[in-house]
């Protein structure tokens, strides 16, 4: 049974592997421009294993930013994952040390996305969820890996004169927009993108970190504001 | 470059990163999740994830003559009113790159 439920969740995964594959040949193509040695490039892979601060960080490195900033910057970028932590965390309670580690070391976007879809509508007991996010977590890994391998090893041939760096900002615009359910949170969106264009031209690339914590900052006063509204308004 | 450096970077972030991942799973026993941080956490992506979309479509310089170079912000404002209906991201990914080569090869 438990093993049904694993290869599920790897067939869920497969819906989202495209939105991968051009991140994927994009880090590796990159690493092999920048002559990152390949167990650097593994290091980053395994280590980090989140694609959006890895090819930012990279970018950094290239640039000689200080390793404090990079690592910061990455952080703020990474932050999303405290909230997928929250989110998981109620369904991971009774599970073993190490399982936890390997359920939280998994925790991508996709992995994030597909648990969500899947942890509110299914029927599957507890166990047997957290085996279908193993399994969509351990094909992310897998087709993680295979496509910066690909873009490494085929650097700018794989991408070619296709563009396919578009799919980088087009993925993160698929996986937030699903998360604008309010005003409070829309607003936040267009602070950050509106900020971002301005700060864009700061030094160490520091635009990136002053327009997501000063959107953050916008989101929790505005929120804050209209609690203190409703408040005020029942007396 | 300075092997060092970039260990310090690789090792550095990952251990931040894995922190934040493992962070509610390892502690929700005892910390559990307090009220007030809920909806912050809901605007996390909202607050990181446009800032890095926008840089990367406004100031990247294409080659659609009629809307300015500016093709891709324009696929992407498409594409986020697509996602608002579809909530897909394989079908917005398909979409979005549909119309940028459309744009690129056609127009």
């Amino acid at each position: 049974m438990s093993k049904y439920v694993f290869f599920k969740g790897v067939q869920a995964a497969f819906s989202l592997v495209p939105g991968v594959l051009p991140f994927g040949l994009i880090m590796g193509t990159l690493a092999s421009s920048s002559h990152l040695e390949f167990y650097e490039l593994l290091g980053l892979n395994v280590f980090v294993f989140a694609g959006a601060s890895q090819l930012v960080a990279l970018d950094l490195i290239n640039h000689h930013i200080p390793a404090v900033v990079v690592i910061f910057t990455g952080a703020c970028i990474n932050l999303r994952h405290l909230m997928y932590s929250a989110s998981v965390a109620p369904h991971t309670q009774k599970l073993g040390l190490l399982h936890k580690f390997f359920v939280s070391y998994l925790l991508t976007d996709q992995a994030y996305a597909i648990s969500n879809l899947e942890f509110e509508r299914s029927t599957y007991t507890k166990a047997d969820k957290i085996i279908y996010y193993t399994g969509a977590g351990a094909a992310m890994w897998v087709a993680w890996q295979l496509s910066t391998l690909a873009g490494y090893i085929f650097g700018s041939a794989a991408l070619g004169n296709m563009s396919l760096d578009f799919g980088v900002p087009l993925t993160f615009l698929a996986l937030v927009v699903p998360t604008l359910k309010n005003k409070v949170v829309i607003i936040v969106a267009l602070s950050s993108f509106i900020i971002s264009t301005f700060s864009h031209a700061m030094p160490y690339k520091l635009g990136l970190i002053v327009a997501a914590l000063s959107s953050l900052a916008i989101g929790m006063v505005i929120q804050r504001m209209s609690q203190w509204r409703l408040r005020r308004s029942h007396g | 470059m300075d092997k060092t450096y970039f260990w310090i970077v690789c090792l550095g972030l990952g251990a931040v990163t894995f922190s934040m991942r493992a962070s509610f799973i390892f502690l929700l026993e005892y910390i559990g999740i307090p009220e007030k941080l809920k909806p912050v956490l809901a605007m996390i992506p909202a607050a990181v994830f446009p800032a890095l979309i926008g840089p990367a479509v406004v100031f990247h310089q294409g080659s659609v003559e009629f809307l300015l170079g500016k093709e891709r912000l324009v696929v992407c404002i498409f594409s986020t009113l697509l996602c608002y209906k579809v909530r897909s991201v394989f079908v917005t990914l398909i979409f979005g790159m549909s119309m940028l080569f459309i744009l690129l090869y056609v127009a």
